[in-house]
């Protein structure tokens, strides 16, 4: 928690100009603003504990328009990342979704999208959502079967060794 | 026209599968401006949103990993994806910031030519405005910018606003300026919260249809691909990647990347003659 702790959330004038501009408000349940309220307030455990650290997807809307310059999604990096250490995953789907696209990456280096959907739609006990969207597209050719296996796949997997999956 | 540079080239991994078509197009517009493009060698993925969420540290790592793997002589990077454009700029960013740390994973120090460029600004620099005969005219466009493209806010603007529009009027299609240029399309929620981004395609397209234009255009392989996917049913408006259409207006298209959408853009591309 030290890392959330060392900065100073008091230039935040809680304006909630941030909160106008954010696409993903309607799945949230602390707004943008409001977050960075109880970061002035130190509470951090609740802030950990927020479906909508998980929900923001870094589209830095709230930063272009934060008459402070405040990035909020870059507080919300360090949020989530607190959160898995302290075993406070609120939003469990989304952070699903970030273990299997990593665990993609770890087995061969890139990403194959289609693997990851499907481990995804598996592992969420998710079958039937998209099925027939996944054959419209399978007919378009767009979904590749086979990844790619790079050359430094142990390299990559070194990297992995601090963030345990 | 001779060649003006040559790029260390980063398709990203959504190139490889899902959008192609985007890629094949662009290689076809490189080749026609005389781009030299040398491909990274053994190039990761860049670790997207989901690195940088999870783990500060690997997402620094994999982008650190691919400027380490740059060929000698090249020192700019060319990425088609805002994501990794955005992804490659914070990594550059932070090597800079931390020599050592980098010189000690990969035993050579971040090199000061080094530099992110992404394809939009690459090619807006190319003279559009010689190419004769309108190609493009009569195609009313919505241009779609999707979110990453300008970011991140600690780091200098990477571009300025209208290049796809300077691009696209020069071919004489008629651009049209609306509300939605630059909202986020939902990006990776769209598998796990496929309700919320079907919301936001839909007030998007609604909107598009509002203002009666042909089709959508964006650079992005993550924005066209939710907008195509979560379109609702009644709604039959195309998106063409930008890199199609500036390929087509160079009379370098090729019909499959369209037999490609799910969004049949052929009915329109007839009607106007443009095939």
């Amino acid at each position: 928690m030290e890392k959330i702790a060392e900065r100073d959330f008091s230039f935040c004038l809680t304006c909630q100009t941030c909160t106008n501009g954010c696409p993903c408000v309607s799945l949230m349940d602390y707004l943008p603003h409001q977050l960075m309220r109880l970061l002035q307030w130190e509470k951090f455990e609740e802030a950990l504990n927020s479906k909508a650290i998980w929900v923001c997807v870094g589209c830095n809307a709230c930063t272009q328009a934060c008459p402070m310059g405040i990035e909020i999604p870059e507080i919300f990096d360090i949020l989530r990342q607190e959160a898995i250490k302290a075993g406070l995953v609120a939003e469990k789907g989304i952070y699903e979704f970030h273990r299997q696209m990593l665990l993609s990456l770890k087995r061969h280096g890139r990403v194959n999208e289609f693997e990851l959907t499907l481990a995804y739609k598996l592992k969420e006990r998710r079958f039937f959502e998209d099925v027939r969207l996944g054959l419209k597209m399978f007919a378009k050719a767009k979904i590749k079967l086979k990844p790619v296996r790079l050359k430094g796949r142990k390299q990559i997997r070194a990297f992995f060794e601090k963030c345990p999956l | 026209m001779s060649s003006v540079a040559t790029f260390a080239y980063y398709p990203g991994c959504s190139l490889e599968g899902l959008a192609a078509e985007a890629e094949e197009a662009f290689l076809k517009i490189a080749a026609y401006w005389e781009i030299e493009l040398v491909e990274i060698p053994d190039w990761n993925c860049c670790g997207s949103s989901s690195a940088h969420s999870l783990c500060g540290e690997l997402a620094r790592n994999l982008t650190w990993r691919v400027l380490a793997s740059l060929p000698d002589n090249v020192s700019q990077v060319l990425t088609l994806c805002p994501s990794c454009f955005d992804r490659l700029r914070v990594g550059l960013f932070e090597a800079r910031k931390s020599p050592e740390d980098f010189s000690n994973l990969f035993d050579q120090k971040p090199n000061p030519s080094w530099d992110i460029r992404h394809f939009v600004k690459v090619l807006a620099d190319f003279p559009w405005k010689k190419i004769k005969g309108k190609p493009l005219s009569g195609l009313r466009i919505a241009p779609y910018y999707g979110c990453l493209l300008y970011g991140p806010a600690k780091l200098p603007p990477p571009m300025e606003d209208g290049l796809m529009e300077k691009m696209l009027t020069a071919l004489g299609a008629e651009v049209i300026p609306w509300r939605y240029v630059k909202q986020c399309c939902g990006t990776y929620l769209s598998v796990a919260k496929p309700d919320f981004v079907s919301g936001i395609v839909r007030r998007m397209m609604m909107e598009a249809q509002r203002i009666q234009v042909d089709c959508l255009v964006t650079h992005c392989v993550m924005c066209q691909m939710n907008l195509e996917m979560r379109a609702p049913a009644q709604i039959d408006l195309p998106v063409f990647h930008l890199s199609e259409l500036l390929a087509l207006g160079l009379g370098q298209a090729r019909i499959n990347w369209f037999k490609k959408h799910l969004l049949d853009p052929l009915p329109l591309l007839l009607k106007k003659g443009l095939l």
